[in-house]
């Protein structure tokens, strides 16, 4: 049977308020194999950015445990956490967050960087991406000289630049236009039907959601609906 | 395993904010540039003093009244006519020359000035001369018969006066007397310390019409400078003897050049913790600064980190940026440091007073690496607060 790239074992995440406690995620299991396309989808306040953040390994649960291709998050330490992170997911952000005094290819040599690509390599593999992007002519362009949608490009470039098994997305359209946003959710579409590319993303947008294989609802921190949206789950 | 590449990175950084960097440098700069320019201008200046001192020679010996060096005064009184025979009887001794000293009133026609009457004996002018304390100009050097003669210096001959010119053969009157200028003299910075109312008189002159019998200071010229040592501690236990007690000094090229170096040491010291609070302000300007830059930051270091930056890589890019911060503050400053050394060295070269500035390797070295150190320093507690940073509150920080 096939190994799932990401897998929560029963993961709570709780957060101490003082007085109160939250729970940000209180059992939530699930398992991502290679190629899925799942949407998370749930009123604010329900967990699901926090269900990501644990599924990505940026955050370690409080209980429970994450694997990413079989092994747990929770033992490792910050350094180890960022390798894993750095190598498995490519992240695309509603703000972007790309560096400002970075220009759209340092942006997306960064990630090869840390990964211990060579000058050479890391110049050649940003270049050919910011290309298939459709961003060839920009790459000397800083953020601030790139429209949103452009923006959101470099962003997706960046996080394929280390040719990831996984894209998590958090409300990747949240801050562009219709026609931008179509675009957008049209690349990442290709990369998961096209490049096979595992992809998570977080929307409070059915439209958008409905793109997915899967959509996961989730309220109080627990799922509490499994659409499989007429696509077949492997 | 640091990663040179947070070098790249910080400079880019740093370029891009090019009007933030370059205010942030400026105490860094200022600091800098204070210190090595105090640094140059003071060793010119024991550059110069030791050359002033070689001119002596190393085989002079000199015997001032009072305890100690620069406590002299007029009223103590340690030195007799009789100690220039005492000190000549010494082995090792070739000559003894002493210097009879008063303060006068001079007056040229209508106008007064107060003068500094130097009495010495001209049958060993030939050594004064190889010392350097006296050199002439034009005219001739006083000899033993004259009395009512003197020799002044060039810039008195120019200057004391106003636009009227003093020159050879005019006559001055010295505390009512009447004197003829029979020589004038270059200005040698060694004997007269920059002052220019000197007055050279016989011994003779001296001691019959002003009245001082015994000479001021002697200065005694062994005939090997390998005995300077020895011919200096015989003089001390002989004139002690003479005298009953120590009211005189002995002095040797050597010591005085010590205590003057002492003198200048201190002062360099004094002079470079004033400058190095300017350093301290530069370094606040730079953790400041630095904090900002964290704090202004936050979302790309959670950036960073969600793809794959390590904490000790976000470490090392800031301490890096504050490091090259340092670094180019002290590069400046020590430009700028040359810079105002060498303005400073041209005014007084057009004072008449050398300060020849040495560009010292070391110096550039030391200050790039100290700037830089204090930047490190100054970026350690930023570096420390990025790195630490949790990516997913770094991420959401409005």
């Amino acid at each position: 049977m096939e190994k799932p790239i990401l897998e929560a074992k029963d993961v709570y995440k709780i957060y101490d308020m003082g007085k109160v406690k939250v729970n940000a995620l209180s059992g939530v299991s699930l398992k991502v194999y290679k190629g899925n396309f799942i949407s998370i989808m749930g009123p604010s306040g329900s967990g699901k950015t926090t269900l990501l953040d644990v599924m990505s390994a940026l955050l370690r649960p409080t209980m429970g445990d994450v694997l990413i291709n079989g092994t747990g998050i929770s033992t490792m330490d910050d350094n180890e956490l960022a390798k894993v992170r750095g190598k498995t997911i490519g992240f695309i952000f509603q703000t972007f967050n790309l560096i400002p005094r970075m220009t759209a290819l340092e942006n997306v040599m960064l990630p090869l960087w840390f990964q211990g690509v060579s000058m050479a390599d890391r110049k050649k593999r940003a270049t050919e991406i910011l290309e298939k992007v459709g961003l060839g002519e920009r790459v000397d362009h800083k953020p601030s000289e790139l429209s949103g949608g452009q923006r959101q490009r470099v962003a997706i470039a960046r996080a394929l630049a280390v040719d990831p098994d996984v894209i998590v997305a958090d409300e990747p359209t949240g801050n562009l236009d219709s026609v931008s946003g179509e675009q957008i959710l049209q690349l990442i579409d290709d990369l998961n039907k096209k490049e096979g590319k595992t992809v998570l993303m977080v929307t409070h947008e059915r439209s958008i959601g409905k793109r997915a294989h899967e959509i996961l609802h989730l309220k109080d921190g627990k799922i509490i609906k499994n659409e499989t949206n007429g696509r077949k789950r492997k | 395993m640091v990663d040179l590449e947070v070098f790249t990175v910080a400079f880019t950084n740093l370029k891009r904010q090019r009007l933030r960097s370059y205010l942030t440098l400026l105490g860094m700069v200022i600091g800098i540039a204070a210190i090595v320019a105090l640094f140059t201008l003071s060793t010119a200046l024991s550059i110069t003093i030791e050359e002033q001192f070689e001119i002596f020679g190393l085989d002079v010996i000199f015997v001032e009244p009072g305890q100690e060096i620069g406590f002299s005064t007029a009223v103590s009184r340690g030195i007799e006519e009789e100690d220039i025979d005492i000190i000549k009887s010494i082995p090792g001794v070739e000559e003894v020359m002493g210097f009879y000293e008063t303060a006068a009133i001079a007056k040229y026609r209508d106008q007064e000035l107060s003068a500094f009457i130097i009495g010495y004996d001209p049958n060993k002018g030939e050594y004064l001369e190889q010392t350097g304390y006296i050199i002439l100009n034009r005219g001739r050097l006083l000899e033993p018969n004259d009395l009512h003669s003197v020799m002044i210096s060039e810039s008195f001959a120019e200057n004391a006066l106003g636009n009227r010119d003093l020159e050879l053969k005019q006559k001055l009157e010295i505390d009512g007397m009447e004197f003829r200028i029979v020589g004038i003299l270059e200005d040698a910075d060694i004997a007269t310390a920059g002052f220019i109312n000197f007055f050279w008189v016989t011994k003779k002159a001296a001691q019959t019409l002003f009245d001082e019998e015994d000479p001021v200071e002697l200065i005694v010229k062994v005939t090997d400078e390998h005995l300077v040592d020895e011919v200096s501690e015989k003089i001390e236990i002989k004139l002690e003897d003479a005298h009953g007690e120590k009211d005189f000094y002995v002095a040797t090229s050597e010591t005085l050049l010590e205590s003057f170096s002492n003198v200048l040491g201190i002062v360099q010291i004094v002079l470079m913790l004033l400058a190095s609070i300017s350093v301290v302000v530069g370094a606040i300007g730079i953790m400041n600064t630095m904090l900002m830059a964290v704090l202004e930051r936050t979302r790309e270091i959670g950036a960073m980190k969600a793809i794959g930056a390590t904490n000790n890589l976000i470490l090392g890019i800031f301490i890096a940026e504050a490091g090259l911060l340092g670094m180019v503050g002290g590069a400046i400053g020590i430009v700028i440091g040359y810079l105002t050394a060498t303005g400073i060295s041209l005014v007084a070269g057009s004072l008449g007073f050398g300060l020849p500035i040495v560009v010292d390797p070391f110096v550039i070295i030391f200050g790039i690496l100290v700037s830089m150190g204090v930047g490190i320093i100054s970026g350690v507690i930023p570096a420390r607060r990025a790195a630490k940073m949790d990516p997913v509150e770094a991420l959401r920080y409005e």
